[in-house]
């Protein structure tokens, strides 16, 4: 009985999940053994460089991953239990936009230039809902209202709105079904300042309302900390340390997520120069062996090199993957400063 | 809308003068005297003299022209040197065989080569692709005399389905012509067609309507192919107004007596008001072409529409 109700409220469970793009130069590895798990109405975060490999687990969700060059190669994706991952293209369709829909990054070119707005919401409604035309374009005026947008501007084209403006019909889009998972892909990170407030307010007021659960992927950590309940962070295509947003913040552990803290500005102390973590991403044709970040680790050792790390529970919210972590390894980490 | 189609009418008039001016100077720069032409080898010197002097060919160029183009405001286009014709009623009536050829040949170009361009861009780099591609490339690369032989060759001699040219089958005179007509043109719109189909489908857009759950095939259709077909209608127009010029080469092979075959009597002959008859018109016919893409486009994109003020 207790099995059931958890898996109930589990909304999202992905399990070893491997992704791959193989070119004729060499093969990407952008996925590499990711596991995560979601709970209803709970917001999880994915932080992490560029191609760290969020965007591709996003979009492996809704298997909407670029086939050639990118192939699924090994894990589960449970979807309130059912592996997504065994489904058929037709399956999936029913799944896409109305289950699980997504925020893409740029609101500038992810809408369609030559339909209204208006039908572009109406689409998604129509395709998923048995309505018909007249009720789903009616809807889709009451979903742009939802996101602040006057109804009479359905019948506008996406070029006679501003970015915020886009962004919003493109969050309409989204919530227009009513989701149960929604993918948000850096949402913010094509707007200006004060429209990224906006649009995250408008994201946490539309989610508390419809219950949704959410995946935010972000490299803004102040995003994560206004909008998210968990933390993933994504290195190399693995997820090297997870915990609960206090776990994150306040206990930090590995240290790439710890270079990510320290390469913030800090306000109080204007005069510090930025420590940025050195060196850049590796290669995903061409990992290195070991621990993907020691390259980059200041606090690596030999052994580093050498042995991947494995996934050390410090609670039961908190895991990292990190030699320094294990027994007996002999890395030590001193302490976060400030 | 109306604004912009009147000015791009009245755009027609610089380039009809431009037009007429070029192919007047270099009418009267070939050698050969009409007024010769038309009296015969036997005639005198003083009979060709007064004729010179009644067609007005001993006034200067310039002179001329401006008579010229006085009567064509007044849709006057002269008369035949040959047979003393007035040259619009003998263009008009044979304008129709033209038109239909030309319009025909566009439609089997455009019923052929889009769905072609789409699934060479659907399938890309598969075997249907490739060879698609490689018959696009032969047929941009077959001049359209020769092709149009191969064809009688096969379809007239061999198999006696199709007749050879003529008019005396109706529309069924038409398919050979239309079809030799149509083959570079389809082989370049089909080309465009993939081109630009392969950049669309890329586009973040095409992501969100998979991620809404569209169908592939609708996918394809309603959001991929009304953004690819911009570049492909510009094509549409080009090819409208280059089968008006082909039709003079595929109508004297198939016989069609429309305006091509005209315009190359009047050459041979050295008709000269036939000729300028026979370019103006096609330049108009052109021109109109054009002027129609630019109108397509408005309704296709949205965005153009508001421009066009």
């Amino acid at each position: 009985m207790e099995i059931q109700t958890s898996e109930i409220n589990t909304v999202l469970e992905i399990q070893d999940l491997v992704v791959n793009y193989e070119t004729d130069d060499g093969i990407v590895h952008a996925v590499n053994g990711v596991n995560l798990k979601l709970e209803r109405g709970r917001t999880l975060a994915l932080v992490g460089e560029t191609g760290a490999g969020k965007t591709t687990i996003a979009l492996s969700i809704l298997r909407l991953i670029q086939d050639p060059p990118g192939k699924i190669r090994g894990g589960s994706i449970r979807l309130e239990g059912e592996d997504l991952l065994t489904y058929t293209e037709r399956q999936m369709e029913a799944i896409r936009g109305d289950k699980v829909s997504m925020i893409f990054q740029d609101p500038m070119t992810s809408l369609n230039p030559v339909l209204t707005v208006g039908d572009q919401i109406a689409e998604v409604i129509q395709i998923h809902q048995k309505v018909s035309k007249a009720e789903a374009e009616k809807k889709a005026r009451e979903m742009l209202e939802l996101v602040g947008i006057d109804g009479d501007r359905a019948k506008e084209y996406p070029h006679q709105f501003s970015g915020g403006m886009k962004q919003r019909v493109v969050i309409a889009i989204a919530l227009s079904c009513n989701p149960t998972l929604l993918i948000a892909d850096e949402p913010t990170t094509a707007l200006d300042v004060t429209i990224q407030a906006q649009v995250l307010e408008l994201m946490k007021e539309l989610r508390e309302k419809y219950q949704t659960s959410m995946i935010m992927i972000t490299h803004d950590l102040g995003i994560v900390a206004e909008t998210c309940d968990e933390v993933s962070i994504v290195y190399a295509g693995r997820i090297v340390e997870h915990g609960t947003l206090r776990d994150i913040f306040k206990n930090t552990k590995h240290p790439y997520t710890v270079g990510l803290f320290n390469s913030l500005p800090n306000i109080k102390r204007r005069k510090d120069m930025l420590k940025p973590i050195k060196g850049l991403m590796p290669d995903p044709t061409n990992l290195p062996s070991g621990c993907p970040f020691h390259p980059r680790c200041d606090h690596a050792q030999e052994i580093c090199s050498k042995r991947k790390p494995l996934t050390t529970y410090l609670s039961d919210t908190h895991f990292v993957e990190c030699l320094a972590y294990e027994n007996g390894t002999g890395v030590t980490i001193a302490e976060r400063e400030g | 809308m109306h604004k912009y189609i009147l000015k791009r009418l009245l755009m027609m008039i610089p380039v009809l003068i431009g037009i007429t001016f070029i192919i007047f100077v270099i009418l009267n720069m070939t050698p050969g005297d009409p007024a010769l032409i038309i009296l015969g080898s036997e005639a005198t010197d003083e009979t060709i003299a007064q004729l010179r002097e009644e067609l007005g060919l001993d006034d200067p160029l310039l002179l001329r022209y401006g008579r010229y183009m006085l009567n064509l405001m007044r849709g006057d286009l002269g008369r035949s040197y040959l047979n003393d014709r007035a040259i619009f009623p003998a263009i008009m009536e044979r304008l129709p065989i033209t038109l239909s050829l030309a319009f025909l040949s566009l439609l089997i170009a455009v019923v052929v080569a889009i769905p072609l361009g789409i699934l060479s861009a659907t399938k890309q780099y598969s075997f249907l692709d490739s060879a698609s591609m490689i018959l696009c490339l032969i047929g941009v690369s077959i001049p359209n005399f020769w092709l149009a032989l191969l064809l009688i060759l096969l379809f007239s001699v061999k198999l006696s389905l199709l007749p050879s040219g003529g008019l005396n089958h109706g529309l069924v005179s038409y398919i050979l012509p239309a079809i030799t007509l149509a083959t570079s043109g389809a082989a370049s719109m089909a080309r465009q067609t993939r081109s630009s189909m392969l950049e669309v489908i890329r586009q973040d857009y095409i992501r969100t309507a998979r991620a809404k759950g569209v169908r592939k095939n609708k996918v394809l259709i309603r959001h991929a192919l009304k953004n690819a077909i911009m570049p492909v209608i510009t094509l549409m127009g080009l090819t409208l107004g280059r089968n008006f010029g082909g039709a003079v080469v595929v109508e004297s092979i198939f016989t069609l007596p429309g305006t091509g075959r005209l315009l190359l009597e009047g050459i041979r002959s050295k008709d000269i008001p036939m000729v300028m008859g026979c370019v103006v018109i096609l330049s108009i016919l052109i021109s109109i072409a054009n002027l129609l893409v630019d109108i397509v486009y408005g309704f296709v994109d949205p965005r153009l529409k508001a421009e066009y003020k």
